[in-house]
């Protein structure tokens, strides 16, 4: 059972960004991903902010849900802005003992915290709008050319497909694996820095060995059902680019350019 | 006390996620007593809230309203929780994924390890769990992963009876194993409690294994408690288990099936000999053996 | 052998690489097109070896495995092999691999490379054939243990094979999970699908046209479930546990009422006993 929304996992939900052909999706996602790295002028970075704001709204998904991939990812978020603050030289505007806090610093960090923020939206706005397998086949589509160079695009795609089927199990595993070594009283909290690592053995040695198992299992499911590596594959949904992918995609340039 | 039960629940509600869209109610209401020392079965379809409520009974999960009780401690504080796992043993569904050591005996001897105990008393725990679990003392030193599924399935359970707690509880114990080694896991936990009183819980969707081994049995559905007591009342009827998506004993479906064929038994079996008697004794009064 | 349209096992022997006993040891049978056999046997006796070399996953170590024909071993065939002979494995959460209903049991054909109109054609006839078109939008994950089962046998069907081999396919599963899964097989059958049944249950076994018994990786049975389960002594031999309506029949004889042999389906022994209460003497 899924019990809670994971990095990478997809929402069934009938919206305009669900039915755009994948390869537009992909190709959105990185030139705004590069827009965001990019913008450095106060219109590069409202226009793409409003740009982002416009696909999630496109996506019909509750906010609530794009919340909840900061969850585990809050405190990273704010050690991060901290550092910037901290360690970016500049003017200062407040001195709190050693630490000075500078205009330059504050609006590094904000500008970084901003980055990290957008990048997170608009890779959970693929992952939510896409199935892995839908992603594994455009990205096969788009790099294909580079098959020519004896890079195995087919059998990277189905491995990111498969990376990503994996996440719930991995959740549910490590849930079962918590529980069942609590309940001989295993403690992961107990102890200095090398007992508690030592601690973690029961937990991460049956993880590993689990999934190594179900990917075994599965590697025969598959084998069954006559994938060969590297062969090609059709797909069940044809990838067909239509006018809302153009739009979205000259639309990304578009923000691309001025926020340039 | 002489009399205290081994769980005790009051109006125990538990809701996953509750105030998020994924808000899910696993449990409502249960009031749920079972005895110190008695063979209690759990029954229900997949999703009928069994897991989650013997989670409580160790102290993984607290109730989101109403009241636990574990050997008489309320278990809503952190520190009666915290020591229930060396109370209650919990043996979860296909627990052979638990087991991390290279070696039968170190698996074996975590539990025990946990609990401070010297490294005489472990090995002395560790032998008898493995004798319970009807496994030879051979297979101490073998490293588990060359195992067969049904023998460290086993190994995995006498993990948790090493501990001896005083209440085991198992989740589908036998499922996916042949029909021989599922009983002899059976027949460990029935001398178990025989022999040393302990109190046992099984989760399990095959009532034939209710019939023959449990004092009692709660059913659940999608939550709720709709019926417990004797095995012999609560499975000898039909309707209200196909109703809870589960498949009645053979003997009650079979005189479920002679009933639509306009058959009536005059009594109710729930085991296989009750229903050749009642057959038989039906056959004498009015069939043509009468005659 | 041209129009062959058997599953062939010629003096078939595997031992695991450095194991001393074979696992199997000189099996010969065939297995007929359309015909509903069930596998039976105790753990380690081979079962799940046997399923794995019929499908050409494992290599036999003498002898040789012919489907419709065609040799496992040879690497030209394991693409005709595998449309012809579909695997369902135990657990049911192993086998997903997309997270739509309808892209997993798309799977199969997209491997085979087929236009997309005929791939939509065939996911919705297969999953009709196993009741799951009404969830095709949704993510496996959430499926019950016995609608996954039944999405794995979509995902073969969906291939077009002529036999479907379940290795213990029911185990994992709760009763209606376990009927659903049953029913399906049952109506395949029906249709003319050759299905091989791996399982311990042998009440599941009484469903079947023709039951095998392994033993110590020899075929040690081969007949009707009638005529298996009502042979005392076959029973006794095999160390075999009993379907119910054999316990009840045995427990009748004790009570002084003698069921005829041959009687080990649930319906023909709610038949023997109407017709024991309303025939007149």
């Amino acid at each position: 059972m899924l019990n809670s929304v994971t990095m990478g996992q997809y929402l069934p939900v009938n919206s305009p960004v669900h039915k755009m052909d994948p390869r537009a999706k992909l190709m959105v996602t990185v030139l705004t991903a590069v827009t965001v790295l990019v913008a450095t002028n106060w219109m590069g970075i409202l226009t793409v902010s409003l740009w982002i704001g416009l696909v999630l709204a496109a996506t019909r998904i509750r906010l609530v849900l794009y919340w909840q991939i900061y969850k585990p990812l809050w405190l990273l978020l704010i050690t991060s802005f901290v550092f910037q603050v901290v360690f970016t030289p500049g003017e200062p505007l407040l001195l709190l003992g050693l630490l000075s806090l500078s205009k330059t610093g504050l609006v590094a960090g904000g500008r970084m915290l901003w980055q990290m923020i957008c990048l997170l939206l608009v890779a959970a706005v693929l992952t939510f709008s896409t199935t892995p397998i839908q992603l594994s086949t455009a990205l096969e589509r788009l790099l294909l050319p580079l098959g020519k160079l004896k890079i195995p695009v087919r059998e990277f795609a189905m491995a990111i497909n498969l990376a990503l089927r994996f996440v719930p199990t991995l959740f549910d595993e490590s849930r079962f694996l918590i529980a069942a070594q609590r309940s001989r009283g295993a403690d992961f909290t107990r102890g200095g820095v090398r007992q508690r690592a030592k601690g973690l053995i029961p937990f991460l040695i049956p993880l590993l060995t689990n999934i190594f198992r179900r990917a075994d299992e599965l590697a025969v499911a598959m084998e069954i059902r006559c994938y060969r590596a590297g062969a090609e594959r059709s797909t069940i949904n044809e990838l067909k680019f239509k006018l809302p992918d153009y739009l979205a995609v000259l639309a990304n340039l578009i923000i691309l350019i001025i926020a340039l | 006390m002489f009399c205290m039960p081994f769980v005790q629940t009051t109006k125990l509600t538990h809701i996953y996620f509750k105030g998020t869209p994924l808000e899910t109610v696993a449990l409502k209401d249960i009031d749920l007593e079972i005895p110190e020392g008695e063979f209690f079965a759990l029954v229900g379809a997949s999703g009928s809230g069994k897991s989650t409520l013997v989670q409580h009974f160790n102290g993984l999960l607290q109730p989101t309203s109403g009241r636990v009780s574990v050997f008489g401690d309320d278990i809503s504080t952190r520190i009666n929780r915290n020591s229930l796992w060396s109370k209650v043993g919990l043996v979860f569904q296909f627990p052979e994924r638990q087991i991390f050591s290279s070696s039968v005996y170190e698996d074996i001897a975590f539990g025990p390890r946990n609990l401070g105990l010297d490294e005489n008393e472990v090995k002395h725990r560790v032998e008898t769990a493995l004798k319970d679990v009807g496994l030879p003392a051979g297979i101490l030193q073998i490293d588990p992963a060359t195992l067969s599924g049904g023998i460290s399935r086993r190994v995995a359970i006498a993990g948790i009876l090493a501990m001896q707690t005083p209440a085991l509880v198992l989740d589908e114990p036998g499922a996916g194993l042949d029909p021989q080694a599922k009983k002899q896991i059976l027949l460990a936990l029935k001398r178990l409690q025989l022999e040393k009183g302990t109190t046992i819980v099984l989760i399990t969707h095959f009532l034939e294994d209710v019939v023959d081994f449990a004092g009692l049995v709660a059913v659940l559905k999608k939550g709720e408690l709709i019926a417990s007591g004797r095995p012999k009342q609560v499975l000898a009827q039909p309707e209200l288990l196909l109703g809870a998506g589960l498949e009645p004993p053979f003997p009650v479906a079979f005189t479920r099936k002679l009933s639509s064929k306009g058959v009536r038994l005059n009594s109710s079996p729930v085991t296989i000999d009750d229903l050749a008697r009642a057959i038989q004794r039906t056959y004498q009064n009015t069939g043509p053996g009468d005659r | 052998m041209v129009n062959d349209s058997t599953i062939a096992l010629r003096n078939l022997v595997f031992n695991y690489p450095g194991s001393e006993r074979p696992v199997l040891d000189g099996i010969n049978a065939v297995i007929k097109n359309g015909e509903f056999l069930a596998v039976v046997g105790p753990n380690g006796s081979g079962k799940s070896t046997l399923a794995r070399l019929i499908c050409g996953l494992l290599r036999p170590s003498q002898g040789q495995v012919l489907v419709e024909g065609l040799c496992t071993v040879d690497p030209r065939n394991r693409i005709e092999i595998r449309k012809r002979v579909g695997l369902v494995l135990q657990n049911p959460d192993n086998q997903i691999v997309a997270v739509r209903v309808e892209e997993d049991a798309a799977f199969g054909p997209e491997n085979l490379n087929l236009p997309s109109k005929e791939i939509h054609y065939r996911v919705n006839h297969a999953l009709e054939q196993v009741g799951l078109i009404h969830l095709k939008d949704r993510p496996p994950q959430l499926l019950s243990g016995g609608e996954k089962q039944r999405l794995a046998i979509a995902g073969l069907l969906a291939l077009r094979p002529s036999f479907l081999v379940l290795d213990e396919p029911t185990s994992m599963l709760d009763p209606l999970g376990r009927r659903g899964v049953l029913d399906v097989l049952r109506g395949l059958s029906g249709e003319g699908m050759s299905v091989v049944l791996i399982t311990h249950n042998m009440d599941e076994a009484t469903a079947a046209d023709r039951v095998w018994v392994l033993r110590d990786g020899k075929l040690a049975a081969d007949g009707t479930p009638g005529s298996i389960f009502s042979d005392p002594v076959m029973i006794r031999n095999l160390e075999l546990d009993l379907p119910w309506v054999t316990r009840l029949a045995n427990a009748l004889a004790g009570y002084g009422l003698n069921v005829p042999a041959g009687i080990v389906n649930t319906d023909d022994m709610v038949c023997f006993v109407c017709r024991l209460f309303k025939q007149p003497s």
